[in-house]
């Protein structure tokens, strides 16, 4: 069975690079090569274009792993029906769940290899300049990684019985509530909006959704803050939780899909 | 299902209608703006500053975040208090992790009850 998921995984890595994907990494990639070199010439001699440069990588970073993550998981399984490539997929004996985890395991190869590659051109390109890698880049792409694999989950999960379009926007919901801070309720909602129905309404949404806002350790890295290994193990095992639960659910309703 | 996303996207921009933007100062308005970003790094500024004026220690800061914008006093909120810097977080996110689990075992129990 293990060796089914392999071949649907290299099959949608592979359809995935014939779509010209990796383009769009190696295109950014190249960007954020350039940009600490580009923030230095601004700086002034301040030598603070680390911090920046650390700080915008990683942002658009974290901004691009969940765009590829909403589109990949929405598209993973409802481009194989749409297309019909399905069926003849089906009629062999794979059963469904595979086919789903496969589909997920080709989305998490295309999405961690593509934070790993922009991870490294951004910490290459920052030790260029400021003469030491820091390996804490490293770690926060990889807690994006880790993010956004929920994400595609829950899309991949939402694919299975909504359109594109709609998977799309729940999607979207999902990322934005669940990645609300509870510094941002407290304050925007309740103490600056004064909209407690808001901020009660916004956190029992929360409660029921993943809270994308433990994956985000971007702050240790530019601030240079400590981040307890042990914090990391348990966004580790949180995420996987998460993960496992929407998987479960996909196969449910797709098990009983007719196709 | 369109009115499933009709909801959503309502859900979504209730509290942007709760106040109006306008209310809120604009960014402009303050005139101490440019100092705010340096509230993370206000413990490693240069000595020369912090002897330059008051500004650049923590009571400073908390003195004068009073007339800051709505955004900037959230900014230093949020940053002073990142998930990974409150004592005992690790143990509420495998707390929270325990419950996904135990949620997890539920569905495939109920999985294997169909099946059967």
């Amino acid at each position: 069975m293990i060796l089914r998921i392999y071949y649907l995984a290299k099959l949608y890595l592979l359809e995935q690079i014939r779509r010209q994907a990796h383009l769009i990494t190696l295109f950014l990639a190249v960007i954020l090569l350039m940009l600490p070199a580009y923030i230095n010439s601004f700086s002034l001699g301040l030598s603070s274009f680390e911090r920046v440069a650390k700080d915008f990588g990683l942002t658009l970073i974290n901004y691009y792993a969940v765009a590829l993550a909403i589109y990949l998981g929405v598209t993973a399984v409802s481009s194989d029906v749409e297309r019909r490539t399905l069926y003849p997929l089906l009629a062999r004996p794979i059963p469904r769940w595979a086919y789903l985890m496969g589909k997920f395991v080709g989305v998490m190869v295309v999405m961690l290899s593509s934070v790993l590659v922009l991870s490294l051109a951004l910490m290459l390109s920052v030790a260029a300049l400021s003469k030491f890698a820091d390996g804490q880049i490293l770690v926060v792409a990889l807690c994006y990684g880790l993010e956004s694999s929920v994400l595609a989950a829950a899309c991949i999960f939402f694919s299975t019985f909504a359109s594109p379009p709609l998977a799309g926007v729940l999607g979207v919901f999902l990322y934005f509530v669940g990645g609300l801070s509870t510094s941002f309720i407290n304050f925007f909602l309740v103490e600056d909006r004064g909209s407690p129905a808001a901020a009660m309404l916004a956190r029992l949404l929360k409660m029921v959704m993943p809270h994308f806002d433990l994956f985000r350790v971007k702050n240790a890295v530019v601030y240079t803050l400590p981040l307890p290994p042990e914090y990391l193990a348990s966004i580790v095992v949180y995420g996987l939780a998460w993960m496992v639960l929407f998987l479960l659910l996909a196969e449910r309703v797709f098990s009983r899909k007719d196709l | 299902m369109r009115r499933l996303a009709l909801l959503l996207w309502l859900v979504l921009l209730l509290p942007v209608g709760a106040q109006s933007p306008s209310d809120s100062p604009s960014p402009s308005a303050s005139p101490d703006e440019d100092h705010v970003w340096t509230v993370h790094g206000a413990e490693h500024e240069s000595h020369a500053d912090v002897e330059a004026g008051g500004e650049y220690t923590n009571e400073g800061l908390d003195a004068k975040s009073d007339n800051y914008p709505a955004i900037y006093k959230f900014m230093i909120r949020e940053t002073n208090s990142e998930p990974y810097l409150r004592k005992g977080e690790s143990r509420l996110v495998l707390r929270d992790a325990a419950v996904v689990w135990a949620l997890n075992i539920a569905v495939i129990a109920l999985f294997y009850r169909r099946r059967r």
